[in-house]
């Protein structure tokens, strides 16, 4: 692992396994490099049977002293600097994930918060909590049950499980971020403003472009995009 | 500098700088923005309004000492009761050349605001300015819009792109690309967000350009700046294009949709030579149309000094010498725009429109409407007159798409508008069939009973938009 003094500065890196989210990843790079072009970014690949427990690593793989992780599903609509300023004046800068409760999974319990580790702005500063994150990662339930389509069905693991662990754990008290930053369409449909990063397989529809192009200058009026109800992503 | 921008435009498509960073920006779609006490955006309303309100709420160290009103012919933007005591610059936006009464709204607005200089978007439309006797009128294509730089594709994906509205005002757009559509010639694109459409021209080898109604548009740059081979429709040498770029040096140009496929065609099996050409044109766009190149040249027109291109002082505009020395000749001035105004929304919606002249028409009108690049105007006078007085006047305004039919023809030839007077009425009038679409009396007298009888006989109603103008009653 790179020494502090020995990173650059501020960069983005993708940690990821298999063969099979590539064209996703080049998405997301693409994505970054339209707003972005001067940031340097780095493809992590793990080992093939690695999951998202592995995640837990991102800290001391990455060769940056800011570093922002992106999930390879993301994809990047706006500069994102302030997530960076945020991260290097707090240590970590994030999203609470689109359900919060994190009493979803079965070790943890109470009115916890759950924090989605898609987008991740982070510096030296949170190594408490991803040390943290990296030992409790495999051994906290993180299994969870939920309902799709009214059937019950269950994910036997998730990262966010031990992440959200660890900032409790550690009392680490991160910057959190709207869900501009970290946007789930599937089930956040209505915002404010731009969004920042948006984070699902799908495309991001050409009407949302056209809303960012829009409200991500400062000059304009910011809208809410309920007051739209022919807005794409609302239907 | 203080300089304050009122501006109808929508934020992602305003340049992030008009002149300069430390100018405020106000418009009915800004929000307000202050850094340090220095409005940086103002929300200002949309349409007329009186611009003290707005100093109102100003620091008075931050009272403008230069004014830029950019507002078009829909007079989105129109601030009244500019200050006296600094510089008021006017920018007409591109949108002249469609809607209703684009120019008489302008003028209406010079008249009643005391500007120091105009700058056109619309070169053709300058004359009317400098012929009302309005002083320092410029062109600027684009005024000071530079477009977006972006990182330029490596690669060409794709072959043909277009990028733009489809709507009603756009039929010609909808009539070329269903042809090319049904020649299987396969064109990317459409309505895009503005960052994506010039990804996407820089990913294209060629990039189709389709005039609204025969305008220079920003189309031209962001195809050419974005090294795309750009197929543009031919446009008058009124709208300045020629000036700069000329067809298979610097642009392809095209007359009509057969021109245009056979082009594609050419170029396609000419690849080294659609490269040239391209690069020629990037390098005119980037030599001419840049942020610091426009704004050099704003400035430099605005302070009398030299400019990189004479083409933005006029000078070569034939038609911008006339000047209209009396309030006679300025009505008579009015009453061409606004019969101009009839004619390019007739050539907007029309592929190859026709309008006749009747012989006692000021030939002004001929002139002015030179600048119609499709259309066909047809003056029914006799062989003699035309030699004499009207051919040498055509030929000095450089107007090329008129010609000459005999005065009995009036009757019996089609047109989408006749323009007439009292007096060929007078003749005319009984025999006047159902072959013109619409008839314009140039000295129209609502007063003079017969003539209007004389037209409603004949199967035409009277159009409350314009007074004189009739049109052929539909039932």
């Amino acid at each position: 692992m790179k020494q502090p003094s020995q990173k650059k500065a501020r960069g983005v890196i993708y940690v990821y396994w298999g063969d099979t989210v590539e064209g996703e990843l080049d998405r997301s790079v693409n994505s970054l490099q339209r707003f972005h072009s001067e940031l340097p970014f780095e493809k992590i690949k793990l080992e093939n049977n690695s999951t998202l427990l592995n995640k837990a690593r991102m800290l001391e793989l990455s060769p940056f002293k800011t570093t922002l992780f992106l999930d390879t599903d993301t994809m990047v609509m706006d500069r994102l600097d302030f997530g960076f300023e945020k991260a290097e004046q707090h240590g970590l800068a994030c999203c609470i994930n689109e359900c919060p409760w994190a009493r979803r999974y079965t070790d943890i319990a109470g009115d916890q918060i759950e924090y989605n580790t898609g987008v991740l702005f982070f510096t030296q500063k949170a190594e408490a909590v991803f040390k943290r994150w990296e030992e409790i990662a495999h051994s906290i339930n993180s299994a969870m049950v939920f309902f799709r389509n009214e059937r019950i069905l269950e994910m036997p693991n998730n990262d966010q499980a031990g992440f959200s662990q660890a900032v409790v754990d550690t009392g680490f008290n991160p910057f959190v971020l709207p869900l501009n930053w970290n946007l789930r369409p599937q089930w956040q449909r209505t915002f404010f403003g731009p969004i920042k990063v948006w984070h699902d397989r799908s495309e991001p529809p050409l009407d949302l472009k056209s809303w960012n192009e829009d409200q991500g200058l400062e000059q304009s009026i910011l809208k809410y995009s309920g007051d739209h109800p022919d807005f794409s992503i609302l239907k | 500098m203080n300089i304050f921008i009122f501006t109808h435009g929508l934020p992602p498509l305003l340049p992030r700088v008009f002149i300069d960073n430390t100018e405020t920006v106000c418009g009915s779609f800004h929000s307000n923005l202050r850094n340090n006490g220095k409005y940086k955006y103002m929300n200002t309303p949309g349409g007329t309004f009186d611009c003290q309100q707005v100093f109102a709420k100003v620091r008075p160290q931050d009272y403008p000492d230069t004014i830029l009103v950019h507002t078009d012919g829909g007079a989105q933007c129109a601030p009244i009761n500019l200050p006296i005591n600094c510089v008021k610059v006017l920018l007409i936006g591109g949108a002249t050349h469609f809607g209703e009464k684009p120019l008489q709204r302008m003028v209406e607005y010079v008249y009643a605001e005391n500007f120091d200089a105009i700058f056109l978007w619309n070169r053709h439309n300058a004359h009317f300015f400098t012929e009302l006797g309005f002083s320092n009128v410029y062109w600027m294509p684009g005024l000071t819009f530079a477009v977006p730089t972006i990182a330029q594709s490596k690669v060409k994906l794709h072959d043909l792109c277009f990028f733009g509205q489809l709507g009603k005002y756009h039929p010609r757009r909808l009539h070329i690309i269903k042809a090319l559509a049904e020649e299987n010639i396969k064109i990317v694109g459409g309505k895009l967000p503005r960052r994506d459409s010039l990804e996407l021209v820089s990913q294209s080898r060629y990039s189709l350009n389709i005039s609204l109604n025969g305008e220079l548009n920003m189309r031209v740059f962001e195809s050419t700046q974005n090294g795309a081979l750009l197929f543009n429709d031919e446009l008058s040498e009124f709208s300045g294009l020629q000036l700069f770029y000329q067809n298979g040096d610097s642009i392809v140009t095209y007359a009509n949709v057969k021109d245009l496929i056979e082009k594609l065609a050419f170029y396609g099996k000419h690849p080294e030579e659609a490269v040239r050409i391209a690069e020629k044109g990037q390098s005119i766009t980037n030599r001419h149309f840049s942020f610091s190149a426009r704004r050099d040249a704003f400035y430099a027109l605005l302070n009398d000094g030299e400019t990189h291109h004479d083409a933005f002082r006029l000078k070569d505009e034939p038609r911008c010498k006339i000047q209209a020395s009396t309030p006679q000749n300025k009505n008579a001035t009015m009453r061409r725009v606004q019969i101009y105004e009839v004619a390019q929304e007739i050539h907007r919606t029309k592929e190859t429109p026709r309008i006749m002249l009747a012989g006692e028409a000021t030939p002004f009108i001929a002139a002015d409407l030179a600048d119609l690049v499709r259309l066909k105007q047809i003056i029914a006078v006799d062989p003699k007159t035309y030699d004499t007085k009207v051919r040498p006047f055509m030929d000095k305004m450089q107007v090329k798409n008129l010609s000459r039919v005999d005065e009995e023809r009036l009757a019996t030839e089609s047109s989408d508008l006749l323009i007439t007077t009292t007096k060929d009425l007078e003749t005319l009038g009984p025999k006047l069939g159902k072959t013109h679409v619409r008839v314009c009396v140039w000295d129209y007298n609502p007063d003079n009973k017969p003539i209007t009888e004389t037209l409603l006989a004949a199967g035409y109603q009277e159009k409350e938009s314009l007074q004189g103008l009739f049109e052929l009653n539909k039932s």
